[in-house]
């Protein structure tokens, strides 16, 4: 199988024709336009947004805007008002946190996650449980890592206040039914938190449509800068809810004592705003629609069948999540028996194979799968067959050494 | 002259992946982690600590019966790497009999055999044994982690005493 977009297109790719880049859930790759657009708006564009007078700050603030109409498009938003820029999921999470979790939760009430939500969510709300009294509950999953929406449905009472959970899982690849949970979740009166971090750079996403209150992801894995990201969230919710930073461009009137603040979306974007990585996120949502999110989908759907198949065979292999390819994205953990998976990454690498190897910011659904690492490898729009086949060679290699130490 | 003019420094040679990996995944290293030495619990231990590398989960847990300044038995439980428990078992197979100050120094000499910046001396080097095979380890710097697992452990159980 052939890539959906060309290696020529990734700079970094296109100068190591020797490396098979299987880390995409980690980090994307930088396609050529998002790194013109930067460099563009660096040297044509740069001054500080909303804050100069002259045609230059103008047309910074112009660029800035205009990211966020095409980020806002790119993901379904409805208001481009109620998608505000953050430096990634993590912040995104910590935003809701503090944002909204401070105001509405309080001892007495709960709080939902699930087993496979990334530490940027987990930990987030159970630090926020911590803080306010709220009891913190987690949703158990399948022995296939789905979510056990018997075992969420157990944890979802009237106290819940917030039921937070990945669309697609980081270290298993499921897709969850994110509607489904968002409408468990209301029938209660809990707003739905969205972790769609794995999903957006994977998919066409339609934050309208599946019916959450909140959803974040990072630039960076779409193929955008490291240091931006985004949180979508309802308007009727933003509207009710403080500011969680302060500081400059955020405010309408600062008394001595008192300060008003400024609209939707900047009161919550405290701070000059990273307006150039903005640019490039927009320029990467460009480069994706150009592709389209349907064949980007059906490019990994098609690869995840090979990969599976492709590691089935591998003697002692265990391979986490559901096997079906329409219920996973291309993210697939394996764990051996007799390597460990830090060991795996290491001979791996000798062979230009990059993967993850650790517990992927889940350590709770780590705990659950009885391991302390799984070896990861992910897909995206360069991957190809012969990047499949490089990594089973690899990992062929891997067991032979460790069986009976030939060195070849 | 412009500074872009200057030639790149010089770059070690890189060695083939295969003598790279040989060297990291030598029979010493394979036959301590898939027989290990002092692996498993020591129910008389005085003192243990447990250190995890929060990077990737792995787990490392040493106990030792102390004695005076004399470490008198050790045992380690781990899940982790074959690096960590490989080094785990040649550690502990040395610092066991001997004193606390001699540990410390075994565990320094092991901190400089995977860097480069202060290479052992021929002497020191002859002394390390089994040892001696984690200096391939300083090639693989996203590995030290694993060799330093034990030796936090093992420096914070006998600073425990």
């Amino acid at each position: 199988m052939t890539a959906l977009a060309p290696r020529s297109d990734f700079p970094l790719l296109a100068a190591d024709a020797a490396l098979h880049y299987l880390d995409s859930a980690a980090t994307a790759q930088k396609p050529q336009p998002v790194l013109d657009a930067m460099a563009h708006f660096y040297t044509h564009d740069n001054a500080n947004p909303h804050r100069g007078a002259y045609a230059l700050s103008a047309r910074a603030t112009e660029r800035y805007h205009d990211a966020r109409t095409t980020v806002a498009r790119f993901i379904g938003a409805p208001d481009a008002d109620c998608t505000l820029f953050v430096r990634g999921t993590t912040e995104a999470m910590n935003l809701v946190a503090y944002g909204w979790g401070e105001a509405n939760v309080q001892a007495g009430d709960a709080i939902v996650v699930t087993a496979m939500d990334h530490h940027a969510s987990f930990v987030t709300f159970q630090q926020l449980a911590r803080r306010t009294g709220a009891e913190f509950r987690i949703a158990e999953l399948t022995n296939d890592g789905r979510i056990d929406l018997a075992s969420l449905a157990s944890v979802i009472d009237a106290r819940v206040k917030l039921v937070a959970f990945p669309h697609v899982s980081n270290a298993l690849g499921t897709i969850n039914p994110v509607t489904e949970i968002a409408a468990m979740a209301h029938a209660v009166g809990a707003i739905a938190v969205c972790d769609g971090a794995q999903a957006v750079p994977h998919m066409a996403v339609d934050v309208d449509a599946l019916g959450v209150d909140f959803y974040a992801f990072s630039g960076h894995k779409l193929g955008g800068p490291m240091g931006i990201g985004v949180l979508w969230a309802r308007r009727a919710l933003l509207e009710k809810m403080s500011p969680w930073q302060f500081g400059g461009d955020m405010i309408e009137v600062v008394g001595d004592q008192q300060t008003t603040f400024n609209t939707l979306p900047h009161r919550f974007e405290a701070g000059t705003p990273n307006a150039a990585d903005a640019v490039g996120l927009a320029a990467a949502c460009d480069y994706l629609s150009a592709l389209g999110m349907d064949r980007v989908r059906a490019h990994e759907t098609a690869l995840t069948a090979v990969l599976l198949e492709a590691l089935l065979p591998l003697e002692g292999i265990r391979i986490f999540g559901p096997m079906d390819v329409e219920s996973r994205s291309g993210v697939v953990s394996f764990a051996f028996d007799d390597v460990h998976a830090h060991d795996l990454a290491t001979i791996l690498d000798e062979h230009g194979v990059c993967v993850r190897a650790g517990h992927h910011c889940a350590q709770p659904l780590m705990r659950r799968l009885g391991i302390a690492a799984t070896a990861r490898a992910s897909l995206w729009v360069h991957s190809t067959a012969d990047d499949v086949s490089m990594l089973v060679t690899a990992l062929q290699h891997a067991k032979t050494l460790f069986a009976d130490g030939a060195l070849r | 002259m412009a500074l872009s003019a200057d030639p790149p420094p010089p770059a070690v040679a890189p060695l083939p992946p295969e003598a790279g990996l040989a060297s990291l995944y030598q029979e010493i290293i394979l036959s301590h982690y898939r027989a290990p030495k002092h692996k498993g619990a020591l129910p008389h231990a005085s003192v243990s600590a447990e250190h995890r590398n929060p990077l990737c989960g792995d787990v490392m847990s040493v106990q030792l019966v102390l004695d005076g300044g004399r470490i008198a038995d050790a045992a380690f439980s781990a899940r982790a790497c074959s690096i960590s428990q490989a080094t785990a078992s040649m550690v502990l197979d040395r610092v066991i009999g001997s004193s606390v100050a001699d540990a410390a120094q075994l565990m320094a000499r092991v901190d400089r055999l995977i860097e480069t910046t202060t290479p052992l001396s021929v002497a020191e080097n002859h002394e390390m044994g089994d040892l001696r095979a984690l200096a391939s380890v300083a090639r693989f710097p996203a590995r030290r982690a694993c060799v330093r697992l034990v030796l936090s452990a093992l420096r914070e159980a006998i600073a425990s005493a």
